[in-house]
């Protein structure tokens, strides 16, 4: 593209940042009353909204219930407003589907559905603003909702956007830099253990780079993870107080 | 959950409060709970608001974009109201479910906003019969708890006032 470099010569990217920084993360909890859990978090430009609902009995058919383990049950919206140009529908859409089913694999990984048969567990993902790396920002918003609701999980659920540009491979990456048609991997991590709950591509990658792009992405995830851990602290360190302990 | 049920005990004693003037939570029959009203919380639109009244959590956002007039009223501007009840609100509202309130809200927007007092829609005319300001108002519901037509009307009088 004439004019738009995404990586200049002394490594500062469009936005000021180097090749591995992440953009400011503030992430909050417990900001609705009525649902059981619920997270509000903004990466950048990029603000999301969670709220989750259970566990609790299976709504509609009796049928789908697993006798053995909880179904996770997740949607993804994002606002009409979101994006630069008006979107038409806000879910119910291909994007958003996939989106959904992207959610709801990363978070059976990670939730112990084992502890609630038979029940049902809602995750409702909005995002307000989008700004690029929307699925990691909608992971990390649902992972504090989730802690928030007093659901057991295996691990934190810590996700980051990676993309390849002149040789560097590039930490969550803004909406220009998505724009710019480049590689780019949506990694979901379990940081304890280092596993992966979801690895997405969808473009062309030589295998020679991909390791360096994972290990991006990888790296900055736990970085994200060292910063919701935080913000949980903070949060049940101000509702014991608000408690009297 | 957001759903309560009541028992008709606690149906009759809330009955009987009204009665006496006094309700639920300690209001009197004619007072309001505590509004709280925030412009320009997102910035990729031309306008918006953010209303918390008690429970209620509404946010809108406005987008001005180029459009034609409509045939009968060649030298105005016009605006398209669109109301997503999100299933945060309540998990009644996932996929299609919310999709008839937020049609009826809709609907009534397009009704208030409808007569000349509201708002002027001569100014967002840029040339009569070729070009004008569509404002698209759009309404999302966060959080149900009461009372949504007069947040919501609220919220898109804020937003409208921070359109720039």
């Amino acid at each position: 593209m004439a004019g738009l470099e995404l990586l200049s010569d002394q490594g500062y990217r469009v936005d000021g940042r180097r090749a591995g920084e992440l953009r400011k993360i503030q992430a909050r909890m417990g900001v609705f009353a009525q649902a059981d859990g619920s997270a509000y978090i903004e990466q950048g430009n990029t603000k999301a909204l969670a709220v989750v609902y259970g566990p609790h009995e299976i709504r509609g058919s009796r049928a789908r219930a697993l006798p053995d383990r909880a179904l996770v049950n997740c949607q993804y919206s994002s606002a009409t407003f979101s994006t630069g140009e008006r979107k038409r529908r806000p879910h119910g859409d291909r994007k958003s589907c996939e989106m959904g089913l992207q959610l709801r694999q990363t978070f059976e990984a990670a939730i112990l559905t084992q502890l609630h048969p038979r029940s049902q567990i809602d995750i409702y993902v909005q995002v307000l603003q989008a700004d690029g790396g929307t699925y990691a920002a909608c992971v990390n918003a649902a992972t504090l909702a989730v802690l928030d609701a007093g659901i057991p999980m295996r691990d934190f659920v810590c996700a980051c956007s990676a993309g390849f540009v002149d040789g560097t491979a590039l930490a969550d990456l803004s909406h220009v830099e998505e724009a710019a048609g480049g590689p780019q991997l949506a990694l979901a991590l379990l940081p304890a253990s280092g596993q992966i709950a979801l690895l997405e591509m969808d473009a062309r990658l030589h295998e020679d780079h991909l390791e360096r792009v994972l290990e991006a992405a990888a790296q900055a995830a736990r970085d994200v993870h060292t910063l919701l851990d935080r913000v949980v602290r903070q949060h049940v360190r101000e509702a014991s107080i608000l408690l009297g302990d | 959950m957001a759903s309560v049920t009541l028992s008709e005990a606690e149906k009759v004693y809330i009955v009987h409060g009204v009665q006496e003037d006094l309700r639920v939570d300690g209001r009197g029959c004619e007072d309001y709970r505590c509004v709280e009203v925030e412009t320009d919380v997102v910035s990729n639109t031309s306008g918006s608001a953010r209303v918390k009244l008690g429970h209620t959590d509404i946010l809108v956002g406005v987008k001005a974009e180029m459009g034609t007039p409509k045939l009968e009223k060649p030298n105005e501007g016009y605006l398209e109201f669109f109301v997503d009840c999100s299933a945060s609100a309540t998990p009644e509202f996932e996929g299609r479910g919310g999709d008839d309130l937020g049609t009826e809200i809709a609907n009534t927007l397009y009704r208030i906003f409808n007569n000349k007092s509201s708002v002027d829609l001569k100014t967002l005319c840029i040339s009569p019969r070729e070009h004008c300001w569509v404002l698209y108002v759009d309404v999302l519901l966060l959080e149900c708890g009461g009372n949504l037509f007069d947040a919501i009307s609220i919220a898109v009088k804020a937003a409208l006032f921070n359109t720039r």
